[in-house]
């Protein structure tokens, strides 16, 4: 908008040429009071600011055909991925310490092939039918693994007769209002511990168009887990499988971490031709979220802590990520 | 820039010792080794010398190691006794005394065991230290294995065993767990640490035996504790990663809690003269902060999971004036060097003695009391004076 000129400054020339050099700043929308008034300039300039992007990528793709292979590289859009936070415990490709490290940890033996993994899969207490469900689903995609029934006992009791069992993992699946929300990780003799939150738990019968599952040994893609944090967790979850995947039943589990939310995914592949490759979901899906990573075996009251997540001091900025 | 010397020696799960230097937060490996084993897992340090150039260090598979600071092996023995690990070492004159978690307290010269003097603490124990001053004095504590003060020269007895506290209001026995306990050469006291989240002081002049001072610290059970250079306050760090310097006086209270933590702290050292602790756990960092601030001056990543550190006695932070980052943009110079106590003397010199300021106070107060009246005075002709200008305007 003009501003309004004085009767006095039209009479004076130079103040008149200033005057007009003078810029307004742009009205702040969101200080209009009237909500009606307020939306429609808002749309407006949304509008506007939408015209001039697109009038902009219209002409880069024209630049770009233009100047053919000499185009300038394609814009790489900002992520919160991509704008991380520095990790210091990022672990680098081959670190002698790290390695040393993991070569003795608790799940060595399982890398080393001298257990096979044999797995008890159990509940909370009083569980619901779509837990029930989650965990009769998690026993078909994990092989060698039984259901138990939880019958009221003590976590810390059942874990000794697990190890006895030969039981190398305990998986105990939380409920609470009706859905799984919680997923405890345990692996044994001697630990770790990893407390996990589940949350979008779609069971198989939800999903369109799935498989049936196979009962081959399936593939484990395990991505993303970088940090040293990380590289644990990756070695707790990967030791639930067995080593040796059958390929004949392309059956594939992905353990995909993107900003510490892990992701799990089942299906089957198929090639189809030399470059397409399809994918059937067999399901189920959900996602984890590390809570806390303990050493040595279940104990909440006593145990030590590798790592906790405490939110409100962790959770500084959106752009750290800990996996 | 010049690599400054470690001040801080930390031993770790794999079986490292890293040297770090508090200064710049540079560190390397004092030892390497080929193949990681959980028996060589680092378990207890300390010095092997009075300047602090060498480091003894006792390993899972009860095997002591003596390396100079620059890293040289300088002697091993093996302190092998039936079972467990070992949850404590001490160097005495030319001995070196261990204990195992079975309790069997030993002490080794020239390789060999001096059974005489071998001292059975029982089972359970989670820790051993030995008196800072007095050489054949030593404490173990563990798992329902409470408190015993034993003395090397007298060994079928303890010098002080405490008794467990009283029952609780529900009349059941209090369990007892120790999990840390330090010597306070000061007051001839012994305080420790639970993993039943408390922190207890032994009179050991006294006859009591109970506890003379008992506070509990958080929910989470305590791993760690450590004398600060202030009498009655100490460090005590938890397993879920929450350290905080506690003042022992009265009834105990948080003066201040650290943060950054994200694991279980496994060891805790201050500095012998200044206000800095050096910590460590199984969240494989280093932190060293200052006493009065939460935030750490150096969070150092040593890769693996750290079991217990050593602090010189060296100055931390060498440089005469050195910035302390306490916030992002603030920058607080402090200074080090000796200018402070000649600005003290010259402040000394300009007070008087306090006898003659009262004299002349008194004297002051009767002149400003002069003073005041005859202000007062003034200030009624002010007024007077007002009010008539007053009147003059209106009548204008």
């Amino acid at each position: 908008m003009a501003p309004k000129r004085k009767v006095e400054d039209i009479e004076e020339d130079e103040p008149q040429e200033k005057l007009a050099e003078v810029k307004l700043p742009e009205r702040d929308i969101s200080l209009i009071k009237n909500k009606k008034r307020r939306a429609e300039l808002f749309k407006q300039m949304k509008r506007e600011k939408n015209k001039v992007k697109k009038a902009d990528r219209l002409r880069r793709r024209r630049e770009a055909e233009e100047l053919g292979d000499d185009a300038p590289p394609k814009q790489v859009p900002k992520t919160i991925e991509n704008m991380r936070v520095k990790d210091v415990t990022m672990v680098p490709m081959e670190d002698e310490e790290v390695a040393l490290d993991e070569g003795a940890d608790e799940m060595a033996t399982y890398f080393n092939r001298e257990t096979t993994p044999k797995i008890m899969i159990t509940t909370s207490v009083r569980i619901r039918k779509k837990t029930g469900e989650f965990v009769r689903e998690l026993v078909k995609v994990i092989p060698n693994s039984t259901l138990v029934n939880r019958r009221g006992f003590e976590l810390k009791k059942i874990i000794p007769s697990a190890i006895e069992k030969g039981f190398t993992d305990i998986m105990v699946v939380n409920d609470d209002n009706k859905e799984p929300n919680g997923l405890v990780l345990c692996h044994l003799p001697d630990g770790p511990t990893a407390h996990f939150k589940i949350s979008n738990v779609r069971l198989s019968r939800n999903l369109k168009r799935v498989g049936k599952k196979s009962d081959h040994m399936p593939e484990v893609i395990l991505n993303n887990f970088s940090t040293r944090l990380g590289h644990t967790i990756g070695r707790i979850l990967a030791s639930v499988f067995p080593h040796d995947p059958q390929f004949q039943g392309r059956r594939v589990v992905t353990f995909h971490n993107q900003r510490d939310y892990i992701f799990f995914r089942h299906h089957r592949y198929q090639f189809k031709g030399k470059e397409k490759c399809g994918l059937q979901e067999l399901g189920p899906r959900f996602t984890l979220k590390l809570r806390t990573l303990q050493k040595g075996t279940f104990d909440s009251k006593f145990g030590e802590f590798e790592w906790i997540h405490k939110r409100h001091e962790m959770d500084s900025s959106r752009r750290k990520f800990f996996l | 820039m010049e690599k400054k010397l470690p001040n801080v020696f930390v031993g770790a799960e794999t079986g490292l010792i890293k040297g770090v230097s508090s200064a710049d937060g540079s560190w390397a490996n004092l030892n390497t080794i080929e193949k990681a084993n959980r028996d060589l897992e680092v378990q207890c340090m300390c010095w092997g010398n009075e300047d602090q150039t060498e480091i003894c260090f006792g390993r899972r598979n009860q095997t002591i190691q003596v390396i100079s600071s620059s890293g040289n092996l300088i002697e091993e023995i093996d302190a092998s006794t039936d079972e467990g690990h070992l949850v404590g070492l001490s160097k005495i004159d030319d001995m070196y005394m261990t204990c195992t978690s079975a309790g069997a307290v030993r002490l080794w010269e020239n390789g060999a065991c001096k059974a005489h003097k071998s001292i059975d603490a029982g089972p359970d124990v989670c820790r051993m230290r030995s008196h800072p001053r007095e050489n054949n004095i030593l404490a173990t504590g563990g798992k329902e294995n409470d408190l015993k003060v034993w003395d090397v020269e007298r060994t079928s007895a303890p010098v002080f065993a405490a008794k467990n506290v009283r029952n609780d209001w529900l009349d059941l026995r209090v369990p007892v767990w120790i999990s840390d306990l330090a010597f306070s050469p000061e007051d001839n006291t012994v305080i420790t640490c639970t993993r039943h989240q408390q922190v207890r002081v032994y009179d050991l002049k006294s006859s009591q035996r109970r506890p003379a001072f008992d506070m509990t610290f958080t929910d989470q059970p305590l791993m760690a504790l450590s004398l600060t250079s202030t009498e009655k306050q100490i460090v005590v760090g938890t397993s879920h990663g929450y350290m905080g310097l506690l003042d022992l006086r009265g009834k105990g209270v948080l003066v201040q809690a650290y943060k950054s933590f994200a694991g279980s702290v496994r060891c805790i050292q201050c500095h012998s003269s200044q206000p800095v602790v050096a910590s460590c756990g199984l969240d494989r960092f280093l932190r060293i902060h200052r006493l009065n601030s939460k935030e750490p001056d150096h969070k150092i990543y040593l890769k693996s999971r750290l079991n217990c550190l050593l602090f010189s006695d060296a100055n931390p932070f060498p440089e005469d004036v050195k910035t302390v980052r306490r916030s992002k943009n603030k920058k607080i110079t402090v200074d080090n060097s000796g200018i402070a106590d000649v600005e003290n003397d010259a402040l000394w010199d300009q007070l008087e003695v306090v006898g003659q300021k009262r004299k002349s106070e008194d004297e002051e107060k009767k002149k400003k009391k002069k003073k005041n009246k005859k202000e007062g005075e003034l200030c009624d002709a002010k007024t007077q004076k007002r009010s008539k200008m007053k009147k003059s305007k209106k009548e204008a």
